[in-house]
């Protein structure tokens, strides 16, 4: 009885340091720094978005990025409801139709996909009107608004012109997101 | 009653010494002998302390008078004719050096047979290799390669980082590929420096470590980065990195006590790294943002006009860099890269 | 025979936990679990979960301790305890050489009741939310002497061969309780083990009813008393055997040289004593004198109301209240910070918080993309971050902050003495930098016109990493100063409005 025992024990310290060595002995992997470069690329994906080869309208001058700080001086007391949504950037630019009226383009970087929709389904006026043959878009007098991927896009006229503009313009921008 | 007491008190010693016969004899051996010993101890513990004295002395004063060595020049001679400068663009780093030193001559021009070679990256930062803060893993590999294929007999890799070494050295990933090339990977441990005569215009002695001052050839391996107090830390601000001990308050005159490094080194033969180049928030880096990808590597021995073609990449002009400036009145190159024997190969 | 194989378990188990503290640094620690031996102390798992009402998943493995030790009594403190180990070999270079005078070092005294007592209040402070047991708990306090005192001053002395420099401040103060009570092993054998360690009084109390013991056969018995000449616990042998205090160190079985005493299954319960010295009314007395010592030691010091700037702490650091709940004082952090910068705090912490870890930007810094005080804390009192967590990823995700920079402008050199420097600038490791500089021009002393850098701290991207405190030229008292304002582990600390950004 005793020398079965004393053999197991004998076993006990080897057989447990042994294992706590062996699995101790590969260091953890070394954690990779942010793969998506924060700004940099999503900034040139922004500014991209409006290289719109439309002939209903034209960008005016260049486009204006905003970030935090930036849209309370854009949209003033608007901006938290976007911020608390992680917003991340705005691209916003005037473009005017061949006939010279102008109409505003905003497009809000929101960094997700949630995040715009909820922007989207917050913002929406009761008065808007639903877009036939898009779920994801609204359009109301001298507005249209829709949100695709991670972009919520408000577009605004001045006339009724360039109200006509506005779906073309739309439509432009949601394809130059796929 | 003994017989001395039988006979009275009043005997003298030398009655008893008498009638002892032998006892008489022995007597004046052993208190010679004790004599002897104890003049014999005493005068060396006289002259022992009197040594002690001196020799302590001497070491003192010895210690004050002692010459710090200097640095060798490790250049090679000028080849009339040859090319100064090499660049070369190409998608793989290891090839893109081997065409720039092939190009101004071949390693063998820099190394003979047998000397003893340090090769000094940038490992001054704990970043990874593509936070393009210390030199690309590949390119010292390649240059450790190259150095030792020319016959080297010992191959030295060591920088002073900035952050905590050990952390530095292995997660740019240089210390495992300068291994893996054959080289003696040197940390800047406390032991490893020795104190240097540097008879700059600035700094007058300092602290290296030993692979600088044992070398035969140095070869530099730096990268290009932008730095906000300097304006751009390349080949000749790399040479920070041999010092050890109170090195950051060069930052008081960075300009002069980077020449004066430089001025120090006299390197043999520089290899600037722009593989990936940090355009801003340098020295330190980190976010990818900041990086810049030009699979460029440009090769020569005057450190002032590869400085000068780095501080291009970055979008900087040489001639508003202050190092740049003091490198030329110290006499240590040209800022006018062009005008030296430049071959420039890849697209 | 046995008795071989328990000196085997004391060698190996000692090397073992040695090299388990010598591995811990950023050179060696791969993944070893270096604190296994805390993982394992069931006292570590009891207090931190009555302070903190919750287990550190790590802790589970006191479980099959507590099992074996109701079994088998008191087995660890002569098998595999390393203080134990040490004290025992101290205790036997200290022992007298005749055995009866060995017989009266080992006689059970009425001081070997205050580990009960000490017990107790450990556990009173505990249920009322401060973990000190890591100032007395044998581990614990292994790991403190040999990482803060031991191996620094042996490194120190072989050119820094192992660590390079290291320095813990007021560390003369740990290695006095340490080496102290190794020396008290030349008063009489494993001192502290009998009289002092609340590890061996909690083992004791489990051993109470254990199935296996160590018991006298009447019959065999000669009077001789050579038993208790070696008998590590005091446990009296000889008489009848204190079952708390037995550490199955088989030294009896071999003293009596007939076979009299032996380590049985089940012996009858006569033959052994049960009951510890410490009355019911001194058990509870120490228990509430630990209970109400800790609302008297927050009134005097405070938690959260008035922190002390200086308590900046390390990176994963739970809210404070949680964080003196769990922390043992073990110094792991400290001895795996690569810059050394995590010292034992005196005052900074309050009471409560002696010998916790802060770091001192003076001496080290908190290296950017290092979480291994997270990896090698034993209780989760210091949470071990991913890289992301610690780093963030602005503008999006904050990193994890652990103070914040200010600038001392009298001591700047460019701020208080027109000279060039932004030595924090260039070592600031955050992207965008947290220090920026402002181009300027002044007068200086002589009438000439200086255009230089100016440096800001913007607080967005401070991390409080103290880089630029370590690296700042101005010696003794740094031109930059971190302080633990604006510390992302509790809202309390933000300075700006929000509690976000500035």
């Amino acid at each position: 009885m005793r020398y079965p025992l004393f053999i197991v024990l004998a076993l006990i310290p080897p057989a447990l340091i042994g294992t706590l060595v062996w699995q101790g002995r590969k260091a953890p992997p070394a954690e990779k720094v942010a793969a998506k470069p924060a700004g940099g690329d999503a900034d040139a994906a922004l500014r991209a978005l409006f290289d719109l080869k439309l002939a209903a309208a034209k960008v005016k001058e260049k486009v204006t990025l905003y970030d935090e700080k930036g849209l309370f001086d854009y949209i003033d007391g608007a901006a938290p409801i976007f911020i608390e949504r992680n917003f991340r950037r705005l691209g916003a630019t005037e473009m005017s139709t061949p006939e010279g009226s102008d109409l505003v383009c905003d497009v809000y970087d929101m960094a997700a996909p949630e995040n715009a929709q909820s922007i989207f389904d917050k913002e929406k006026s009761s008065q808007a009107k639903p877009v036939e043959g898009w779920p994801g878009a609204i359009s109301g007098p001298m507005s249209f608004v829709f949100h695709d991927k991670r972009y919520y896009v408000k577009l605004t006229a001045f006339d009724a012109k360039a109200e006509a503009a506005l779906p073309l313009v739309a439509r432009a921008l949601k394809e130059k997101m796929q | 009653m003994s017989e001395y007491e039988e006979k009275g008190a009043d005997l003298v010693p030398e009655t008893r010494l008498r009638d002892t016969g032998k006892k008489a004899a022995r007597i004046p051996e052993d208190a010679d002998r004790r004599a002897f010993m104890r003049v014999g101890i005493t005068s060396a513990l006289a002259v022992g302390s009197v040594a002690l004295g001196l020799g302590l002395r001497a070491r003192d004063g010895h210690g004050k008078k002692k010459a710090l060595p200097k640095l060798k020049d490790h250049r090679v001679p000028k080849v009339q004719g040859a090319v100064e400068m090499a660049i070369v663009r190409g998608p793989d780093a290891a090839a893109n050096v081997r065409r720039a030193v092939a190009a101004v001559g071949g390693m063998e021009r820099f190394v003979k047979k047998g000397e003893r070679v340090v090769v000094k990256p940038n490992i001054g930062w704990n970043r990874l290799p593509e936070q393009a803060a210390n030199t690309n893993p590949e390119v010292v590999a390649e240059v450790v390669r190259l150095v030792a294929a020319a016959g080297a007999g010992k191959v030295w890799v060591t920088d002073v980082s900035v952050n905590t070494a050990e952390q530095c050295f292995t997660r740019s990933g240089i210390e495992k590929a300068a291994k893996a090339a054959g080289a003696i990977v040197v940390r800047p441990d406390a032991p490893n420096f020795r104190e240097v005569d540097v008879s700059g215009k600035l700094l007058k002695t300092g602290d290296v470590l030993f692979p600088f001052v044992d070398a035969d050839r140095v070869i530099n391996v730096p990268l290009v980065k932008q730095h906000g107090l300097s304006g751009a830390t390349m080949a000749m601000k790399n040479w920070y990195g041999v010092l050890g001990g109170q090195r950051v308050k060069l930052h008081q005159n960075i300009h002069l006590s980077i020449v004066d490094l430089a001025a120090m080194v006299k390197p043999t033969l520089t290899i600037l790294d722009a593989t990936r180049i940090l355009l801003a928030n340098g020295p330190t880096g980190g976010s990818l943002a900041d990086v810049k990808q030009m699979d460029t590597i440009a090769v020569g021995t005057d450190e002032v006009a590869l400085d000068a073609f780095g501080a291009t990449l970055l979008g900087l002009v040489p001639g508003d860099l202050g190092f740049i400036i003091e490198g030329m009145k110290a006499g240590l190159g040209t800022s006018d890269w062009r005008s030296l024997k430049t071959e420039e190969l890849g697209g | 025979m046995f008795l071989w194989l328990r000196r085997a378990y004391q060698a190996i188990f000692l090397i073992f936990f040695l090299f388990l503290v010598f591995a811990t640094t950023s050179v060696y620690i791969r993944g070893y679990d270096v604190q296994w031996f805390l993982e394992l102390d069931p006292l570590v798992a009891l207090t931190t979960a009555l302070a903190s009402h919750s287990l550190h998943k790590a802790l589970w493995w006191s479980l099959p301790l507590i099992v074996l030790t109701l079994v088998f009594g008191r087995f660890f403190c002569s098998w595999m305890c390393p203080m134990g180990v040490l004290h025992h070999l101290l205790g036997h270079l200290g022992r007298k050489r005749k055995v009866l005078d060995r017989v009266k070092q080992n006689l059970p005294r009425p001081s070997h009741k205050y580990k009960y007592a000490i017990l107790a209040v450990m556990l009173g402070l505990a249920a009322a939310g401060s973990t000190q047991i890591g100032l007395l708990d044998p581990i614990a306090s292994t790991w403190r002497g040999l990482a803060t005192t031991f191996l620094p001053a042996a490194s120190n002395t072989a050119y820094g061969l192992y660590q390079g420099e290291r320095h813990f401040q007021w560390g003369t103060l740990i290695s006095i309780v340490f080496f102290g009570a190794l020396a008290l092993n030349f008063v009489y054998p494993r001192f502290y083990c009998r009289v002092l360690c609340p590890l061996g009084a909690f083992l004791g109390l489990l051993s109470k009813f254990s199935l296996f013991r160590i018991s006298k056969d009447p019959s065999k018995c000669n009077e001789c008393d050579v038993c208790g000449a070696d008998c590590q616990g005091a446990a009296d042998p000889q008489g009848t055997v204190r079952a708390t205090e037995c550490m199955v160190c088989l030294n009896c079985t071999e003293g009596c040289k007939r076979g009299g005493i032996a380590y049985r299954f089940l012996p009858a319960l006569k033959l052994s004593k049960t009951q510890t010295d410490l009355s019911r009314r001194k058990w509870i007395t120490a228990g509430v004198a630990g209970l109400v010592s800790v609302p008297l030691a927050r009134a005097s010091d405070g938690v959260e109301p008035r922190p002390n700037p200086a308590r900046i702490r390390p990176p994963g650091a739970l809210d404070e209240p949680d964080f003196l709940a769990k922390c043992l004082k073990c110094g792991a952090c400290m001895k795996v910070c690569p810059t050394g910068g995590l010292q034992p705090a005196l005052h900074e912490a309050g009471i409560e918080g002696f010998w916790t870890p802060i770091l001192i930007p003076r001496i080290g810094y908190c290296e950017h993309s290092c979480t291994l005080c997270g990896q090698v804390c034993p209780t989760g009192a210091i949470k071990h971050l991913t890289l992301a967590e610690k780093v963030g990823n602005m503008p999006e995700k904050p990193p994890t902050r652990i103070g914040s920079a200010f600038f001392d402008k009298g001591r700047c050199l460019p701020w208080g003495y027109d000279t060039e420097c932004i030595v924090c600038e260039e070592v600031c490791p955050t992207s965008p930098k947290a220090i920026y500089f402002k181009l300027e021009t002044v007068t200086a002393r002589d009438g000439q016109q200086k255009t230089l850098k100016y440096p800001y701290v913007d607080l967005d991207h401070c991390t409080g990493c103290g880089i630029c405190e370590t690296r700042c030229p101005v010696v003794d008292r740094a031109g930059i100063r971190v302080s633990a304002a604006n510390e992302s582990r509790t809202s309390r600390s933000s300075i700006s409005l929000t509690g976000g950004k500035i």
